[in-house]
């Protein structure tokens, strides 16, 4: 059996791995359009800052994938997959016949049509070669405006303060970390990145990003022009669906997948963030390593035969540490009652739901037991029940 | 494989294992010195109480350990000489994905350093032939260590007993039920 892999992050690695457990001699090839081993994408910002040195972010090393006999593509896009020849056109013009194939190729950065985006010193920060290029650019600099206060905006935030260069962040909700934080708690994380040195504004629009002679000059809000002389869209990512070219693979935000992994043809399964999990009727892309790796080593067993499924919810969930503070966020910031605890470990705060089951939690400081928290949510555990 | 079990109805809440565990995990591996170290050597469990139970709550070893798939280092590892989950220090950055998916709490985040710390399973003592430090110390065997098979054969062999001596009871006329039933509880 010939099997293909479409991308070498974490989904397609835990792919790989689940497969070898079940036979150790099938073909697997694993294309990847970055010329990397596999490496962690969770640490960029502890390696823009200087905290941490490259090789850190490498899990896997070149004999990693000689002892698993794996054939790699690297730094070779796929331009098309062709569903009813079961082969991929790569960019250079190559095709690869497969018998069963995995779609892990991730998210791509979102880039928002502003003006004058195009050019340099408008850097994404998702891979590797964003953070090194951004490195290469910083000693010239000595302002920066990033857009978007979601978890990676505020973690390029620190390194760039602690790179010593100035930087605003710019978010157009009305609070940062908007898909993890409610208001309150929000402002706490806000008034702790102020107090860090990074200025930040929320409930503002960019409408423009303004050059001078083809450097970057400024950022456009409706109100005012923030000077600055590099920028960082960091406004979420989206499902890599580039080489979906013909209509037979459904798809809506990312391709649709089902319990066990599987897309609507049956030789295909994907994984990882490019993959939108349906599950009686609802849908949801949950793009965060966690998942990905459960999703990757299930999407591995299934295509070996096995019917194995995906057994928790796809529970939004994060966590991040900001200047030393630890950041916990699951479920969903709202309910009918709210319950908050706050000492010198640090804050909980906690939604009901009518029924007093937990819709979210959101613990500050102390996160160690946020995967108890995250448990209860899943099995509808009534609050009262689980102690407090 | 061994495995640790925990026995809720026997827990005493006395900590004793508290204890154990953080001089397990100290420098000297002494009480006496521990005790003086700084940072203070970290338990890693912890006896919480639940209604009018309470449990030593530590990691467990999940055979489908959350705590691996979610670790975004590779530092959380399955240690196959014990069949433990355990996490290298080195590798390990202070991102706490394993504590944000352990459904059991037994991550203990050291925040200084930002490194997460376990139950390791004691592998220096389990080298040796002794048990874990909880087990060792536990001294209402709330916590025991021992294979799988033979746990299953004890609890089996413990029911076949007191349904045989239920039914000596009941044929010996001169006892009350009350007493019966003490009786039983007294296996």
């Amino acid at each position: 059996m010939k099997i293909v892999i479409i991308g070498n992050g974490v989904a397609a690695l835990n792919a790989v791995e689940a497969i070898r457990e079940i036979d150790k001699n099938c073909g697997i090839t694993i294309i990847s359009k970055e010329n990397e081993s596999f490496y962690t994408p969770c640490f960029l910002a502890n390696y823009l800052s200087g905290e941490i040195a490259k090789d850190r972010l490498y899990l896997k090393n070149e004999r990693f994938y000689d002892e698993q006999r794996v054939e790699t593509i690297f730094g070779n896009a796929v331009a098309e997959i062709k569903v009813e020849e079961r082969s991929i056109r790569l960019s250079d013009g190559r095709e690869l016949f497969y018998d069963t194939l995995l779609i892990a190729a991730g998210s791509n950065p979102i880039m928002p049509k502003l003006p004058n985006i195009e050019g340099g010193g408008v850097f994404s920060f998702k891979t590797m070669s964003d953070a090194d290029r951004i490195i290469s650019n910083l000693k010239k600099i000595n302002s920066a405006v990033i857009v978007g206060a979601g978890f990676i905006g505020l973690e390029v935030a620190e390194a760039f303060i602690k790179k010593g260069v100035g930087v605003t962040v710019i978010e157009r909700d009305n609070r940062v970390l908007p898909r993890m934080l409610d208001n309150e708690t929000a402002e706490l994380v806000t008034s702790h990145m102020e107090k860090n040195g990074v200025k930040i504004m929320t409930g503002k629009e960019v409408k423009a990003i303004c050059r001078k002679k083809g450097n970057i000059a400024g950022i456009d809000t409706k109100e005012e022009i923030i000077p600055c002389e590099l920028v960082v869209i960091a406004v979420g990512v989206a499902p890599n669906l580039e080489m979906i070219r013909d209509n037979s693979i459904k798809v809506d935000k990312g391709i649709i997948v089902d319990d066990g992994m599987r897309t609507n043809i049956p030789n295909i399964y994907a994984a990882g963030d490019i993959a939108e999990m349906e599950i009686q009727g609802e849908r949801k892309i949950n793009p965060i390593w966690f998942y990905a790796a459960k999703g990757g080593r299930i999407a591995g067993l299934n295509m070996m035969g096995l019917k194995k499924r995906y057994a928790a919810p796809f529970t939004d969930m994060n966590v991040v540490t900001l200047f030393g503070l630890p950041v916990f966020s699951a479920g969903i910031q709202r309910g009918s009652k709210t319950l908050k605890h706050q000492d010198s470990k640090g804050i909980k705060k906690i939604y009901l739901d009518e029924n007093e089951c937990i819709n979210g939690v959101q613990l500050i400081k102390d996160v160690a037991k946020g995967g108890l928290y995250l448990s209860l949510i899943n099995k509808r555990v009534p609050y009262s029940l689980a102690g407090g | 494989m061994k495995e640790i079990f925990i026995n809720i109805e026997r827990c005493t809440a006395c900590k004793s294992c508290e204890i154990a565990c953080a001089v397990e995990h100290s420098l000297s591996k002494e009480l006496f010195s521990a005790i003086f170290e700084t940072p203070l050597p970290a338990k890693r469990v912890h006896v919480e109480k639940a209604f009018s139970f309470s449990y030593p709550v530590k990691c467990m070893h999940c055979a489908d350990a959350a705590c691996i798939a979610g670790c975004p280092t590779g530092a959380m590892y399955r240690n196959h000489e014990f069949g433990s989950v355990n996490v290298n220090t080195d590798k390990c950055m202070g991102c706490w994905m394993c504590a944000m998916v352990c459904p059991f709490g037994a991550i203990i985040p050291d925040y200084g350093i930002k490194v997460a710390q376990k139950c390791d399973f004691c592998p220096d003592r389990l080298r040796k032939g002794d048990e874990p430090a909880c087990v060792e110390a536990c001294p209402t065997n709330a916590v025991t260590f021992g294979e799988v098979k033979e746990l299953f054969k004890s609890k089996r062999l413990l029911s076949a007993e007191r349904a045989a001596k239920a039914v000596l009871v009941r044929e010996d006329k001169e006892i009350t039920p009350l007493e019966m039933l003490r009786n039983i509880g007294n296996i």
